[in-house]
């Protein structure tokens, strides 16, 4: 029987014995590598154009958002591998230890927890080394971990264990100071696991886990531990009251611990995350623990015996993840900054800008004929005048030049006010002013003209024109369009085939 | 059970405005004269349910130490209904804040902001929520009491008065009420006064007591508030839409005029053309019927007529290119031919038949010839598509100030019958 070694005792000594051999990464590094190439060199030769829109049409100015999307984002990809070399340096100074992001709202109870961790490794006559971050640096501390009081106040400090283990005590993101932002980043992007510190007040916020997407996505294990799982009794004795301190029950910790499972799980799913990250909750009590002088069976009592044995569940997946930790930094960074900017950046511009295209070319119908009717309505009350002058010249050339005259005038107005935004070239004028010819018939009588068969034959003409002119300006339209969403579209299917290969690098990795 | 009055006031109003939906439920649920209501809100398992089983003094609501209730429930004692509303965050997809919501904003006259001593400070989503209730509690006179819960599980009094200090920092001049449910059901199981006196839950219950005798006077001003407001809203839109309606009709009337002007100078441009070529004309030929010899042969009648036919052809051509510049007769469609396209107005005002000289003079000569043409032409301009379109938007306007007229009169009759 080995009832007489504590978990307390066997976490210990697994971290004191922790050895990090790094696995053998390089071919996936080389594949991950030419990825990126393939994606770089696809999207620059994806760049969109828009022949016969003119730059100011909302689809030239979608599309030429698109392709400064593209530059930007190839131009982040450099930038964001160099910006995260400190962190790469850091991960390397941190190889032989694991790093623990303690991560929880400013009354979870986290300095609490660090700090009862740091004593109990110290009773064990290991090291405890406390640090925080101050003014962008990482300022090393005799002093165990403060507690914030308010959210505001609360500052991103840490303790080393045994020189093996790295508790880093952090708010989120959201609340840390301008210059500790970037440090803390740093530790984040180090941590091999994270603890979810949530009060027993009201535990499992879930949406508190939208702080720790990030890290989540990068497959670090989490373990919910429900804090403060303590009450106070209380009694009238003597004229006073009087105060108990005890551990919630078994069963009162139980239906807490099954209930934060069952809505993380739930959370995980909704994020996209592996739900297979997500270990047992186990409850504590630092301050029954520390009230209580931290003797064996109040320990046991305040939860802690489960805590270690929680904690010595996660070191092998936090080791396993440490060894492949160098080909995880660049498959991040690929995620993150690579097939992120694909995907948060062009991904929606690409979607905008085809549900626009698909708007425009479903009102392009309305907008021929529209076209066609102005034309119409401008020329027709020009024909009497024009017949009159034909009535005296009794020049059908000229007449049909100055029909054809009118239809162009007509067009070209109504392109100006409103095809102005397409560079479009008008269709040829074919001899269909032969309205006319069908009044070649008349000729012979040039003393009797019939001006009303003639006019119906202009206005036949006129309506033909009017609407091969609309038709034109439609299918350039159409052509030009369809062109550009063809383009989007195949951009599209780039960003969906590398994220597809992405992927499978990445199961390649972990399985 | 809403009122017939209500309902019909409800999607009267709804229709037009489907944001006042809120208001109106609201002012629905005002003039039906329940009990006072009072709901606890705050974060799941900060202690909600067993502070209304306090209240009430019975375990009415289910407890446990985990989320918890999950719909709302509600129960009434000693004239007044405690609405439970589940916990604010507690629920991944959210639908637990939806009910919290209805509760909180559809239900209440009195509400109890829960939050338990020990998680300290409040966090963003409970001071989000305050300061939409706080500020909703000076416009509506529905009042919001501060509870801090389970002060039995801090560790002493200093614990508390830390605590009672960081939030009346952030809640200035908010009264905080402190209380301990589990404190004052043990008092009472155990009969301990010290306990109870401890609980902060007499003081709490007195303080209720007189926010539910202040309850009919603020339900009365927040029901007056209701009125003026969706009153108000519905008066703005209605001018929004008679003022659309108006630029409509000034529109329709302009073109109209614009057409008018524009026909009456073609028609009588061409009444004079016609006018002077008959004045030319000596004795009728043209009405001089030819006889069979005449069959091929060039007659004084035959000539008058071609020429007369050149003059009215002339006449149509004119007018004809109006209307369709006017949109009257519209660019033929695929299917129509062009002549019959063109043809189909001119032919119903002009007739088909061969004008003789005393037909052109009826129609063009005489003041009524040419009204009547201008008559005809104009009611084949108001059913061009254009023009309909205009009506229809014009129709669409009127309906639209009728509904909210509608609306309008039933929130006055809702008004009438509170």
């Amino acid at each position: 029987m080995k009832t007489d070694i504590s978990n307390e005792q066997l976490f210990i000594a697994d971290i004191e014995a922790l050895d990090v051999i790094a696995q053998n990464v390089e071919p996936v590094l080389a594949a991950m590598e030419s990825w990126r190439a393939r994606c770089q060199s696809g999207l620059e030769a994806s760049r969109l154009c828009w022949p016969c829109l003119q730059s100011h049409h909302p689809l030239a100015v979608q599309a030429d958002m698109l392709n400064g999307a593209i530059d930007a984002g190839i131009d982040a990809w450099a930038r964001q591998w160099v910006r995260l070399a400190p962190a790469r340096a850091l991960a390397q100074s941190l190889d032989d230890m694991v790093v623990l992001l303690v991560f929880g709202k400013f009354n979870a109870g986290k300095s609490s927890f660090c700090n009862l961790l740091a004593d109990r490794f110290a009773a064990a006559g290991k090291t405890a080394e406390y640090f925080y971050l101050e003014a962008g640096a990482i300022v090393e501390s005799q002093a165990a971990l403060k507690e914030g009081v308010t959210e505001t106040t609360s500052r991103v400090q840490g303790v080393r264990l045994a020189g093996k283990l790295v508790l880093v005590d952090t708010p989120g993101m959201h609340s840390v100071t301008p210059e500790n932002a970037a440090l803390t980043q740093l530790f984040t992007d180090s941590a091999d696991a994270v603890l979810w510190l949530t009060s027993s007040t009201s535990p499992g916020q879930v949406q508190e886990l939208d702080a720790l997407g990030c890290e989540l996505h990068r497959n670090k294990p989490l373990l919910p531990v429900l804090t403060r799982s303590d009450v106070y009794d209380e009694d009238e004795v003597d004229g006073q009251i009087v105060k108990v301190l005890r551990a919630k029950t078994p069963a009162n910790r139980t239906i807490q611990e099954t209930d934060v499972t069952l809505r993380a799980r739930q959370k995980l799913e909704a994020m996209g995350v592996a739900d297979s990250l997500l270990q047992a909750p186990v409850s504590v009590s630092s301050l029954l623990a520390r009230q209580q002088g931290q003797g064996g069976r109040t320990l046991a009592e305040a939860g802690f015996e489960h805590l270690y044995a929680g904690l010595s569940a996660i070191v092998e997946p936090m080791l396993a993840y440490k060894r492949r930790k160098h080909a995880e930094m660049v498959l991040h960074h690929l995620e993150e900054s690579v097939l992120g900017t694909l995907r948060n950046a062009l991904t929606p511009l690409i979607a905008e800008l085809r549900s626009a295209a698909s708007v425009v070319l479903g009102a392009l119908a309305l907008q021929r004929d529209q076209l066609a009717e102005a034309v119409w309505r401008s020329v027709m009350p020009q024909l009497p005048q024009l017949l009159d002058s034909y009535a005296v010249s009794l020049d059908r050339t000229a007449l049909r030049a100055s029909v054809a005259l009118a239809v162009r005038a007509a067009y070209a107005q109504q392109i100006g006010q409103r095809w102005a935004d397409y560079q479009l070239v008008p269709c040829a004028l074919e001899d269909s002013v032969d309205g006319l010819a069908a009044c070649n018939q008349y000729d012979a009588l040039d003393a009797d003209i019939d001006y009303q068969a003639l006019y119906a034959g202009l206005s036949a003409a006129i309506r033909t024109h009017a609407l091969a002119l609309g038709d034109s300006a439609a299918a350039q339209a159409r052509e030009a369009i369809c062109g550009l969403d063809l383009r989007a579209q195949l951009l599209e299917q780039l960003v969906v085939s590398c994220d597809a290969e992405l992927v499978s690098f990445k199961s390649a990795l972990r399985q | 059970m809403a009122s017939s009055t209500g309902l019909s006031a409800t999607s009267a109003v709804v229709a037009v405005l489907p944001q006042l939906a809120d208001d109106m439920a609201r002012l629905c649920q005002l003039l039906e004269h329940g009990e006072p209501v009072v709901t606890v809100i705050g974060k799941y398992n900060h202690g909600k349910s067993m502070l209304l089983n306090v209240l009430i003094g019975t375990p009415t609501f289910s407890v446990a130490d985990k989320r918890e209730t999950v719909a709302l429930s509600d129960s009434v004692h000693d004239g007044v209904r405690w609405l439970d509303a589940p916990g604010l965050d507690a629920d991944v997809d959210s639908v637990d804040d939806g009910a919290a919501h209805l509760a909180a904003w559809l239900n209440s006259d009195i509400r109890l902001f829960v939050h338990a001593a020990k998680e300290g400070e409040l966090d963003a989503a409970e001071l989000a929520l305050l300061h939409q209730l706080l500020p909703d509690s000076a416009r509506t006179q529905r009042q919001t009491l501060f509870v801090l819960s389970q002060i039995d599980q801090l560790p002493d009094d200093d614990a508390l008065s830390k605590v009672s200090g960081v939030i009346d920092a952030l809640l200035p001049g908010v009264e905080l009420h402190r209380v301990s449910s589990t404190r004052h059901r043990k008092g009472v199981e155990d009969v301990k006064p010290l306990l109870i006196a401890h609980s902060g839950i007499p003081h709490l219950r007195s303080v209720l007591a007189a926010a539910v005798q202040r309850v009919p006077a603020a339900r009365a001003h927040e029901r007056a508030l209701l009125f003026t407001g969706i009153q108000r809203s519905l008066d703005d839109a209605l001018g929004e839409w008679q003022q659309s309606s108006a630029a409509l009709r000034r529109r329709q009337q302009a073109q109209r005029l614009a057409f008018d002007e524009g026909l009456r100078t073609t028609i009588d441009k061409v009444a004079t053309q016609i006018g002077a070529m008959l004045a030319t004309l000596g004795f009728d030929h043209a009405a001089v019927p030819d006889t069979a010899k005449d069959a091929y042969a060039l007659t004084a009648g035959k000539q008058e007529r071609a020429y007369i036919q050149l003059a009215y052809s002339r006449a149509c051509i004119e007018i004809d290119s109006f209307l369709a510049g006017q949109g009257v007769i519209g660019l033929p469609t695929a299917q129509q031919t062009v002549a019959r396209a063109l043809n189909t107005v001119m032919i119903a005002v002009m007739g088909v038949s061969v004008k003789f000289r005393k037909d052109l003079h009826r129609m063009f000569g005489t003041e009524t010839g040419r009204l009547r043409l201008q008559k005809d032409f104009t009611h084949y301009y108001e059913l061009s598509v254009d023009r309909q379109a205009l009506l229809t938007q014009v129709g669409r306007a009127d309906d639209m100030i009728a509904a909210f007229e509608q609306a309008r009169d039933a929130l006055q009759a809702l008004r009438n019958a509170a």
